[in-house]
C-alpha cells in the first residue's frame, strides 16, 4: 500500500494540473488559449498552475511571436510524462485493490 | 489521503480531457447522409445530362471522346463535381456546427482545425491529380482516383475524430481500386462510395453517437 501512495504525485492532486497534464500527454504542444478553452478556467488560475508545473520541470514553455502577437506554447517534459504515467498507474492500482 | 472515489473521478477526468483535447467529436452522422444525397444527385446529373443518358458504356464513351471535342464533358463533369463538393462540405459544416451547439460544445476548436487541415491536404493532392488526369484526357480513371484519395483522407482524419471513420476510408479505397479495374462502372462505383456508403455510415454513426 505504501508503494502505491508513493507513486501518486502531489503535483497532480489538483484537478486543473491533472487536466493540463492529460491534455499535454496527447498533444505535442498547446498554447495558453487552447488550454484555457479546454479547462474552462480563468487566465490567472491557469497561469498559476502552469507556473507551478513549470517550476517542477514537468512542463516546458516556449514563447514565439505570431506576427506581432506573442504566443506561448506549453508541452510536457520527459520528466513530466514519466511522472504522469507513474501517477496514472498508481491511481489504477489503487482502484484495482478493492 | 486519496480514497477510491476521488481516484475514480481523477481517472475519468484524465480520460475525458485526453479525448476532448485530441479529438473532434462534433462531426455529425447527418452530415454523412447529406453529403451522400448530394453525391447521388450529382451522379444522376452526370449520368443523365452530361454522359448522354447512360446510353453509352462509361469507358467506351470516354474512349470514343478521345481526340474529339471533349470540352463539354470535361467542363460539365468539373462543374458538377464542384457543385457536389461545395454542397457536401457546406452541409457537413452546418450540421456539425449545429450538433456541437446542441451539446454545448465549441465547434472551431484546435482539433477541428487539425482535422480540417489534414482532410484538405490529402484531398487537394487528389484533386490536383484528378485535374492532371482530365488534362491528359484520361477522364476514365478520375472516379477511381477520387475514391482512393478520399479514402486516404479519411484514414488520415480518423486520428482526430471518431475512429469508426477509418472503416469508411477502407471502403472508399476498396471501391476506388475496383473502379480502376472495371472502368465501365466508374460512375457506379463513385455513386456507391460517395453516395450510398456515406448514407449508410452516416445513419450508423447517428444512431451510435447521437441518439
Amino acid at each position: 500500500m505504501k508503494d502505491i501512495i508513493a507513486g501518486l504525485d502531489k503535483n497532480f492532486e489538483n484537478r486543473v494540473r491533472l487536466g493540463i497534464m492529460s491534455a499535454l500527454m496527447v498533444n505535442e504542444s498547446l498554447d495558453f488559449n487552447t488550454l484555457k478553452e479546454l479547462l474552462g478556467v480563468t487566465d490567472g488560475n491557469l497561469a498559476s498552475h502552469l507556473k507551478a508545473l513549470e517550476k517542477h520541470l514537468l512542463v516546458s514553455v516556449s514563447k514565439q511571436f505570431v506576427g506581432r502577437k506573442p504566443n506561448t506554447t506549453y508541452s510536457a517534459t520527459q520528466k513530466g510524462k514519466e511522472a504522469f504515467t507513474r501517477h496514472l498507474a498508481a491511481l489504477e492500482k489503487l482502484l484495482g485493490k478493492e | 489521503m486519496k480514497n477510491e472515489q476521488t481516484s475514480l473521478e481523477d481517472i475519468k477526468a484524465i480520460r475525458q480531457m485526453m479525448e476532448e483535447s485530441s479529438k473532434f467529436l462534433s462531426l455529425s452522422g447527418l452530415s454523412g447522409v447529406a453529403a451522400g444525397l448530394f453525391a447521388l444527385l450529382g451522379a444522376a446529373v452526370a449520368h443523365f445530362f452530361i454522359l448522354d443518358q447512360g446510353g453509352n458504356l462509361y469507358n467506351e464513351f470516354m474512349i470514343s471522346l478521345k481526340g474529339a471535342n471533349t470540352s463539354f464533358v470535361r467542363i460539365g463533369l468539373f462543374i458538377d463535381a464542384l457543385a457536389v463538393l461545395i454542397l457536401a462540405v457546406t452541409s457537413a459544416w452546418y450540421l456539425s456546427w449545429r450538433h456541437a451547439r446542441k451539446n454545448g460544445n465549441r465547434f472551431w476548436t484546435h482539433t477541428a482545425r487539425k482535422m480540417a487541415w489534414n482532410m484538405f491536404f490529402v484531398l487537394a493532392i487528389g484533386g490536383m491529380f484528378s485535374f492532371i488526369l482530365a488534362w491528359q484526357e484520361n477522364i476514365r480513371l478520375v472516379a477511381s482516383t477520387m475514391l482512393i484519395f478520399y479514402g486516404m483522407a479519411l484514414l488520415m482524419t480518423s486520428r482526430y475524430t471518431q475512429r469508426d471513420i477509418k472503416y469508411l476510408g477502407y471502403t472508399e479505397i476498396g471501391l476506388g481500386l475496383l473502379a480502376g479495374i472495371f472502368l465501365n462502372y466508374g460512375l457506379l462505383f463513385w455513386s456507391l462510395g460517395f453516395g450510398v456508403f456515406h448514407i449508410i455510415y452516416g445513419v450508423a454513426m447517428y444512431f451510435k453517437y447521437e441518439r
